[in-house]
């Protein structure tokens, strides 16, 4: 074993780039599907069956599909639905890391929608119903009574999920976005050092989630009401 | 559509009988075996994780820990380059992948299994005691009912995923369903929406028939502990 070859200069920056492909990716996509994921949530306890059946349907869709898939079907497939000539925008920037970011979105925000439909129905319905009987409207409830109680039920799954997102953001290798684990794969093609190189990769990986298992710790408490 | 029904034999079994068995089939295969293998370990480490001596209980929690930090794609890579370099033996992609992969989703049985025992008050291993039932017997007759009760809905997830993330073997060459769609993509250029639709419509059907089955299992166990 040459753990030597790991101090090297290349070696590092490397592992640095892969490291910040990696937060960029879980970064936006954690956003996307916290956003989406909060709309899916709530749409599913809706009272109007249509919305609260869509939003059911596209959830348990992308709960049961591999985001590899997902991946390679935007990857090859969008150039044909929308072809590059007539939608150049579409493929501006980097266009791996966004199907990535696109992908685990659709993917998380799934899971996201099921901690928050949890954490609503995890509410007694006299608080509803108490709150429509002091006169407040449908929204005001929402926004006065539920969300509240809600935060703090949620936030241990919701910080749960964020480290699933940073953890798949590791599938993106496979349309080539150069993240963490595409480097170490590219190292051991360059230099065979691969048991090396992945070591080393596996480390900043465990070193990024305990630290965001840390910092969920921290949120929990932060969001837990007093007393509860 | 035209290309899934050209390729149908090699999507469903690979390049059997003139060659190995691949495709649908050795997902299948793998997922069997794993399936297995994984429980095997989720009983182990937990049983370390739960162990009376504390150093023991230690190295099985942070064994449990660490493994879960990581994406299971790192990991499988991980695993793979490592099982040669420390053993000094040549083991195939498909053995690694398996082991990787029983080691992976074990890790995550073992903290559902834990969880699970750790939902059995306390009082109910007391109270056995205190009728002068020998520790078996409170295990076998009180407690572990309870906790599996408590473990089944977390269990049928776990192989739900552990079903649509048998596709990550792909990466390293094997040919499961999703690399024989790879393949027949690489070869045809032009239908990746076809193709990849079709994929992930499979994955969904087990993956959803798979949680069916386990809600079923889940309400049939349940309704049979009620009765004592």
């Amino acid at each position: 074993m040459d753990w030597q070859y790991l101090l090297s200069l290349d070696v590092q920056e490397a592992i640095l780039t892969g490291l910040l492909v990696t937060i960029h990716i879980s970064f936006y996509a954690g956003l996307g599907s916290l956003v989406v994921g909060t709309i899916l949530g709530i749409s599913q306890t809706s009272h109007n069956r249509w919305v609260a059946s869509t939003a059911q349907g596209y959830v348990t869709f992308f709960r049961n599909i591999p985001v590899l898939v997902q991946l390679f079907f935007w990857y090859f497939g969008l150039p044909m639905i929308l072809p590059p000539g007539d939608f150049p925008f579409l493929y501006g920037g980097n266009f791996g890391t966004n199907i990535a970011i696109w992908g685990l979105t659709l993917t998380w925000s799934a899971f996201v929608a099921e901690v928050v439909r949890g954490g609503i129905l995890a509410i007694p319905r006299v608080q509803f119903e108490s709150a429509f009987a002091t006169g407040l409207t449908r929204f005001q409830t929402f926004r006065y009574v539920i969300i509240r109680q809600v935060i703090p039920i949620i936030t241990p799954g919701m910080t749960n999920e964020m480290i699933n997102v940073v953890k798949s953001s590791a599938f993106a290798m496979v349309i080539a976005v150069p993240e963490l684990t595409w480097q170490a794969q590219q190292m051991e093609s360059e230099t065979f050092k691969g048991f090396e190189a992945i070591t080393a990769v596996t480390v900043t990986y465990l070193l990024l989630s305990l630290s965001l298992s840390f910092l969920s710790r921290v949120i929990d408490r932060i969001a837990r009401i007093p007393g509860h | 559509m035209q290309v899934i029904i050209e390729n149908w034999d090699y999507l469903l079994v690979g390049q059997f009988p003139d060659g190995p068995v691949g495709g649908l089939a050795l997902t299948l295969y793998i997922f069997v075996l794993v399936g297995l293998l994984c429980f095997a370990v989720g009983v182990v480490l937990s049983s370390l994780a739960l162990a009376p001596f504390k150093p023991v209980r230690l190295v099985g929690q942070s064994v449990t820990e660490l493994i879960r930090a990581v994406p299971s794609l790192t990991f499988l890579f991980w695993i793979y380059f490592m099982i040669p370099r420390l053993l000094d033996i040549d083991l195939g992609p498909l053995e690694s992948a398996v082991i990787a992969l029983a080691l992976y989703h074990g890790a995550y049985l073992a903290e559902h299994i834990r969880g699970g025992f750790n939902a059995v008050n306390k009082g109910q291993w007391e109270a056995g005691r205190a009728t002068g039932l020998p520790a078996l017997t409170i295990l076998r007759e009180i407690v572990l009912p309870q906790a599996i009760r408590a473990i089944i809905p977390a269990l049928v997830n776990r192989y739900v995923n552990l079903f649509i993330y048998t596709s990550i073997v792909s990466t390293l060459g094997i040919i499961d369903f999703l690399r024989a769609a790879m393949l027949i993509n690489n070869r045809e250029m032009v239908y990746p929406v076809e193709i990849f639709a079709f994929v992930g419509i499979v994955y969904f059907i087990f993956a959803y028939a798979l949680t069916k089955l386990g809600r079923y299992f889940e309400n049939r166990v349940s309704r049979h502990l009620v009765v004592h």
